[in-house]
């Protein structure tokens, strides 16, 4: 019999030229105009090490390899990390709808973040600023409540997602009170809370590199756990599967790997949702096919639109969370006319 | 071989669900589990999957389950809930191969055997050519014969239904009743069955465990019960009693 969980040559041929072009259009597309060539040459004679003739700028070579290449590597582990923990939410909360800012941690990174900047607090730890770090507590910070909440309430998963709900309310409050009160902050604060792609050469992607790593490893070897939890939980006990520890563990990794994202990259809406349903409409419904291709896809999907956020308006850059519901979004909704009802 | 219950309690927020029940019967019997609503059927179910706390012992062939299930895993036993799951965007062969998840670990995928074993449960349920069909698609009776599909695959020999055929029809619920006793002869399961349905089972099943209000009635051969006097005091209704032409009770 012909093996049923394997990826079909399309998808993988697809995926890798979706890497590819996004690599390209991300590294020669930008404010400064650099030749073919020259980029070529960067890549061959700076990373893989060939002899090249081309004539290469120094700058040129600068906005490369310490600008455009890291804000790619960047915005790929930043879309990757939001898609596999919208897999890992959807997967443990069996919603569609599940997105990885559902236990609060839009809310508590948006809160964190509004403090040190209402606050000024201006410092440094190693590669980490004050912002980032507000949002890494804060996420993670607001997840913790809502599980503890969960937990006084009887441990059921439904609970956990009412837990969430009302800790993102109330961060949410208070944060808003928080904009009012500081009014002068409002625009540093939203334009970080609409989502952008700053960075300041490769230190951010070292950041974010070890999580992305560590947690995608495990998300994915609870994929078959995922698909079993596409059954009811007596059911999936009687086949071998733990739910409770999958939520757990699941849960973790995929909070962790958002309020990283979000220290990183502020709230970029709809890659979380949208990129694992795209991919269960269009490959496979099974987490063994959707959590690898969601790293791949989402990972090119976010530089692909951050690469549309510093252009279009260039030399001013546009919030890149508006681009990628701009794109997303009437693409998702082709897709589920497209699938009749089928989803 | 034999399955028994030891003095088996269970309890739900402090509330008595099961009080002390004891039975024994031989490997490869069919027991009917059948009693009025909250009479504690489902409970009894899903405690002797393993799903529930209990106080008390389970033995498998006088062995405690605690220890078997402990050492061994739960691929003995398949349990089908009352309300099954019917993913969406899963095929069958996906819905079949999850009986297999217990053969595989963490890193390997199944195998060319695990393939070979969900073949051959489909061809078993006459499903084959239904395979790469999504589960939502398949009508009530095919989807009762994938559950059973997926507990073949598990490789079980200890069956568990709870009242699988409650949104079946007449001639379905008949071809169910055939298919499990098949099933039970060629592959000599234990299936512990609960229904409301008393006519099926006069005709189909071998033993009975009769519960009311979570405590155990009766447990033997079920000829013993199929009398109305019995049945009028267990469901607190009037029922008669005729005997049909191929000589089975019926209840009305």
């Amino acid at each position: 019999m012909e093996k049923v969980f394997k990826f079909s040559n399309k998808s993988i041929v697809f995926s890798i030229i979706l890497v590819l072009v996004s690599l390209i259009i991300s590294v020669s597309i930008g404010a400064a105009e650099i030749s073919t060539d020259e980029i070529v040459g960067i890549f061959l004679r700076e990373i893989l090490g060939y002899q090249s003739n081309t004539e290469i700028n120094n700058i040129n070579k600068i906005i490369i390899l310490e600008w455009r290449l890291p804000r790619f590597c960047l915005g790929f582990l930043v879309g990757a990390s939001l898609a596999i923990a919208g897999c890992g939410f959807q997967g443990v909360f069996k919603n569609p709808l599940a997105d990885p800012f559902l236990l609060g941690s839009a809310a508590g990174a948006g809160l964190g973040v509004t403090l040190v900047i209402v606050n000024d607090l201006n410092y440094s730890f190693g590669i980490i600023n004050s912002v980032q770090l507000g949002a890494f507590i804060g996420a993670l910070g607001a997840v913790i409540c809502a599980a503890f909440i969960s937990i006084s309430a009887g441990k059921s998963i439904a609970s956990l997602l009412l837990a969430g709900i009302a800790t993102a309310a109330f961060l949410t409050a208070c944060q808003t009170y928080l904009m009012h009160k500081y009014y002068s902050s409002m625009q540093e604060i939203y334009s970080w809370i609409i989502g952008r792609l700053l960075t300041s050469g490769w230190e951010d992607v070292i950041t974010i590199l070890p999580y992305f790593t560590v947690c995608f490893i495990i998300i994915f070897l609870f994929r078959k756990e995922l698909d079993l939890l596409r059954l009811s939980e007596d059911e999936a006990k009687m086949l071998g599967g733990n739910p409770r520890r999958t939520y757990f563990i699941v849960l973790t990794a995929s909070s962790l790997l958002t309020a990283v994202a979000v220290s990183l990259s502020g709230l970029i809406a709809f890659v979380g949702l949208v990129i694992p349903h795209i991919l269960r409409l269009t490959v496979s419904s099974s987490y063994r096919i959707i959590i690898p291709l969601s790293a791949l896809v989402g990972g090119s999907f976010l530089t692909i639109a951050d690469t549309f956020s510093r252009t279009v308006i260039s030399p001013s850059e546009l919030p890149i969370g508006i681009v990628t519901a701009f794109i997303g979004a009437p693409f998702f909704a082709f897709l589920l006319k497209a699938s009749k009802g089928s989803f | 071989m034999s399955y028994s219950a030891k003095n088996l309690s269970v309890f739900k927020d402090n509330k008595n669900i099961i009080n002390e029940i004891s039975f024994d019967f031989p490997s490869g019997s069919y027991v009917s589990i059948i009693g009025p609503n909250g009479a504690g059927k489902t409970t009894l179910l899903k405690t002797l999957a393993g799903l529930l706390d209990f106080k008390g012992s389970l033995l498998i062939n006088n062995v405690d389950s605690d220890e078997l299930f402990k050492y061994s895993n739960k691929n003995n036993c398949a349990y089908v809930p009352q309300n099954i799951s019917i993913p969406e965007g899963m095929s069958l062969i996906e819905y079949v191969l999850l009986g297999r998840n217990s053969y595989t670990n963490w890193f390997l995928s199944e195998d060319k055997k695990d393939y070979e074993i969900v073949e051959k449960a489909l061809n078993k349920l006459n499903l084959q050519t239904k395979k790469n069909q999504m589960v939502k698609t398949l009508s009530g009776g095919e989807m009762q014969r994938a559950t059973l599909s997926r507990a073949l695959a598990q490789e079980a020999n200890l069956l568990l239904l709870d009242e699988p055929t409650s949104s079946l029809d007449f001639a379905k619920t008949n071809e169910f009743y055939d298919l499990i006793i098949q099933l039970k002869k060629d592959l000599k399961l234990t299936i512990f069955f609960s229904t409301h349905d008393i006519n099926s089972i006069s005709k189909y099943s071998e033993y009975v465990i009769v519960l009311k209000k979570g405590k155990k009635i009766f447990s033997g051969k079920i000829n013993e019960i199929l009398n109305e006097v019995f049945l009028s005091e267990l469901y607190e209704t009037k029922l008669n009693k005729i005997i049909t032409e191929d000589g089975y009770p019926l209840f009305y």
